[in-house]
């Protein structure tokens, strides 16, 4: 292992030991919001050191694509974000749930880049991890893993108000931000391509243009805007 | 061994550099009997072993993404390279931006290329006649004609008769079919029609019929893989796919990669001996020796190789009697306008990907209102348009990402997917005395070479083209029913920092006069005739027409008349 990946793990663990199961504001109150939750539970803003890991360098291996880096997170994490996942994008005809197809490996490998990019939603989605365990707690005595889906559906149904009260901007931000790595991270596997209907990466002799049923249906449009269907 | 072999060859020609200028002159010395030795600064490569043309997001670290160490992506082609390249730093001045970007790389830039291909025309080439502003190029469209011919046939292009005033086509024969518009380029062509705006076929180096040859075969575009990770079956122009397995085809070629050169040594005051390089691997460094040399770094590399090899005879740097060496630094003038139309919302799904590029671009067409004096700025500008069925990612967010879950969110995903379109400006920069760049004394890179230092200021010129640019692309959008993503942006916000459309230009100036240019009209700098500039920085001016083509074509051009001295010994 290399000096900088046992660094990285160094202040995960030490990150990660520090975070208490309940916060102290919790001990005190029994104050509940409308939403149900308990709006005394602030931010954990969990302070993340540097991420000291390297990334794949400028001169990657092209054909045999690989993550360097050390990924961060635990089984209760990815078993935390797969829920999610499938909250956010359950399965249905068209094709799996994204927790069904491990969308928290691609979170995983996202939030550990070593990449300045992505240092801030690694921030966000240990800080909102934490958040939403405390709220789980709260609600049903659980982790948001092992929450019954009542207790899960109040967390999240609060997390999607728009506005949100004051007390759930911050974990909203994060929740907004999940979400968009759920969908980004589902979409650009096969699964979500065919799910999402995606044609395209298929080699072809001549490009034929557009569908007939395309063509149909731009003509409808440029008539509704009152533009000839150009020569 | 190999390297220890090429240095103690004779060779007629050394060309520093192998990107589109050093490849074509490769090419076009080689293939006349010249002997040519090629040193380029980065490692050897080869697209069909290192070309990933399928591989798919989740196949790449974080979906394929940009990072720092690949700004374009993962499977983007071009290697050690980018606005920043660890241990070869530059500076700016303070309070300025300017990006350079390089690549370190066999073929350099052209491996990853928009590809992009106009032809300047007649206008471009005499710029101060028309609007007194700049400097006239020493030579016509006339003259470059033939060889814009000759460079599009090796080079391969897709390209339609348009018939446009200032925007010569290529004569029958040369071009391949322009492929069928898509769904969002045919709205925009009748939304740009309808306000006056002309919408046509674009040029592309991407071949769309097979060209077969012994050495180097290149196949027809088979429309699905993205250009900028260079093109293994050589649909898509690169060099490292066509002139340079030509020119070592020849067997007058020899590479040397991993070769930095450091400074031009000279034998005389007006001749040049060889260069100095750093071998990258070792730290070395070697002297090699020709006839004459060709510069083709890029421009500016080009620039900063002349500036580091002043000597008692040149003491502002060589070949710069004029003071012109680094100075009249352009890039393209970059600006962006984004489109969401209701109206391509949730309509039918087909292959849309196409070949990766515009089919149809904006060019430019307001020659009239600019010669009445109508418009606040002298030059034009396109638009590369872009759309299409587009996959969410890992930035997806926003207006992209509606506030529901479940079976809605699904059904939303799929119903904005492909409602987005883009207009790119690329618009043309007039040198001005604030954008220059010079040697920065307190700075080296890894290799002890001193580094360059820019300067950069946009003029009202350029500001006054985007915004213009702004309100056509936003009349567009709001003609197909569309809003316009980035309503606030002004000209000055709007207009991306220098250098980052990486067409940076000018730094050693083409012209008829050596006392304000520091090359002929031949490629030659006026002090040093043996000692060639074959990249950007000839560029006089650098119209709106991405200038990769005319680079090639006057490469060519300035090397077949290097062969001809050659041979009649007058660098003997």
């Amino acid at each position: 292992m290399s000096q900088s990946r046992r660094t990285t793990l160094a202040w995960m663990a030490a990150a990660l030991t520090a975070i208490p199961a309940v916060p102290a504001a919790a001990r005190t109150t029994k104050a509940t919001a409308p939403t149900g939750l308990n709006p005394e539970f602030s931010w954990p803003d969990v302070p993340q050191p540097v991420n000291a890991a390297v990334g794949y360098g400028t001169d990657p291996d092209l054909m045999n694509p690989s993550v360097p880096w050390a990924l961060l997170l635990g089984d209760e994490d990815k078993k935390t974000l797969n829920v999610i996942g499938n909250i956010v994008l359950p399965p249905d005809k068209s094709g799996p749930g994204a927790g069904d197809v491990d969308i928290a490996a691609f979170i995983d490998e996202w939030i550990s880049s070593p990449y300045e990019a992505q240092a801030g939603d690694r921030s966000r989605v240990f800080n909102g991890l934490i958040w939403l365990d405390w709220q789980s707690r709260f609600l049903c005595q659980k982790p948001f893993a092992q929450a019954d889906g009542k207790s899960r559906a109040v967390i999240v149904d609060a997390l999607m108000l728009d506005p949100v009260p004051d007390y759930l901007v911050e974990p909203a931000a994060f929740f907004g931000r999940l979400r968009g790595l759920i969908v980004g991270g589902y979409y650009t596997l096969p699964e979500g391509k065919a799910a999402i209907g995606f044609q395209g990466n298929t080699p072809m002799k001549d490009y034929p243009g557009p569908s007939d049923e395309a063509v149909e249906h731009l003509r409808g449009l440029l008539k509704e805007l009152n533009l000839p269907y150009p020569a | 061994m190999f390297e220890q072999t090429a240095r103690t060859k004779s060779h007629d020609v050394i060309i520093v550099g192998s990107g589109a200028g050093g490849s074509m002159a490769a090419y076009a010395l080689t293939r006349a009997g010249v002997s040519v030795l090629l040193l380029e600064a980065g490692r050897g490569y080869d697209p069909q072993a290192e070309t990933n043309m399928l591989g798919q997001e989740h196949e790449a670290p974080l979906r394929g993404t940009s990072t720092p160490d690949k700004p374009f992506g993962y499977y983007d082609a071009t290697i050690d390279g980018g606005w920043q390249v660890p241990g070869e730093p530059y500076t700016t001045a303070k309070g300025q931006t300017f990006e350079w970007w390089r690549s370190r790389m066999l073929g350099g830039r052209t491996n990853h290329w928009g590809r992009h291909v106009p032809r300047f025309g007649p206008y471009d080439f005499k710029p101060f006649s028309r609007d007194g502003i700049g400097m006239d190029w020493p030579i016509s469209y006339d003259e470059v004609a033939p060889w814009y011919d000759k460079t599009e046939e090796i080079v391969g292009l897709w390209g339609a008769q348009n018939g446009l005033e200032n925007h010569p086509d290529s004569p029958p024969g040369i071009a391949h079919p322009v492929p069928k518009p898509r769904v969002y380029e045919l709205l925009i062509k009748a939304a740009a029609n309808d306000l006056g705006v002309p919408c046509v076929p674009s040029r592309y180096a991407i071949h769309t019929k097979d060209r077969p040859d012994d050495v180097a075969p290149r196949s027809a575009c088979y429309y699905a893989s993205p250009c900028g990770r260079g093109c293994s079956i050589g649909a898509a122009y690169q060099a490292t796919t066509s002139v340079l397995p030509l020119a070592m085809a020849t067997g007058r070629l020899t590479v040397v990669t991993d070769a930095m050169v450091s400074k031009v040594v000279m034998k005389s005051k007006d001749k040049a001996d060889g260069v100095e390089y750093v071998d990258r691997k070792t730290g070395q460094r070697h002297t090699v020796t020709a006839r004459a040399v060709i510069l083709a770094a890029s421009a500016c590399e080009t620039s900063r190789l002349l500036l580091n090899s002043r000597n008692d005879d040149h003491p502002n740097g060589l070949a710069n009697g004029s003071g012109q060496v680094g100075k009249n630094l352009v890039d393209t003038v970059g600006g962006y306008t984004g489109g969401i139309i209701p109206g391509l919302e949730g309509r039918p799904i087909y292959n849309e990907e196409g070949a990766d590029q515009a089919h149809l671009y904006i060019p430019w067409w307001l020659y009239k209102e600019q010669a009445q004096g109508k418009l606040n700025f002298a030059r034009g500008y396109h638009f590369e348009i872009g759309g299409g069925f587009r996959l969410p990612g890992p930035w997806t967010g926003g207006a992209d990402l509606p506030k529901v879950n479940g079976a809605a969110l699904r059904a939303a995903m799929k119903r904005k997917m492909g409602n987005r379109v883009h207009f790119s400006l690329r618009g043309e920069m007039i040198p001005n005395k604030d954008c220059f760049a010079e040697i920065d004394a307190n700075v080296r890179d890894k290799w002890g070479i001193p580094v360059l230092k820019f300067h950069w200021k946009w003029a009202d010129q350029e500001i006054n083209m985007v915004q213009h640019g702004l309100d056509t692309a936003r009349a567009i959008i709001k003609r197909m029913g569309g809003t316009v993503v980035n309503p606030s942006d002004t000209g000055e916000s709007n207009i991306r920092p220098g250098g980052v459309i990486i067409h940076e230009g000018g730094t050693a100036r083409m012209g008829s006069d050596p006392n304000n240019s520091v090359l002929d009209s031949f490629n030659a700098c006026w002090e040093v005739p043996n000692l060639l500039v074959a990249d950007g920085a000839m560029l006089t001016s650098n119209p709106h027409k991405n200038p990769t083509l005319t680079i090639m074509a006057l490469a060519w051009r300035a090397s077949e008349n290097l062969a001809t001295k050659i041979k009649q010994g007058t660098f003997a």
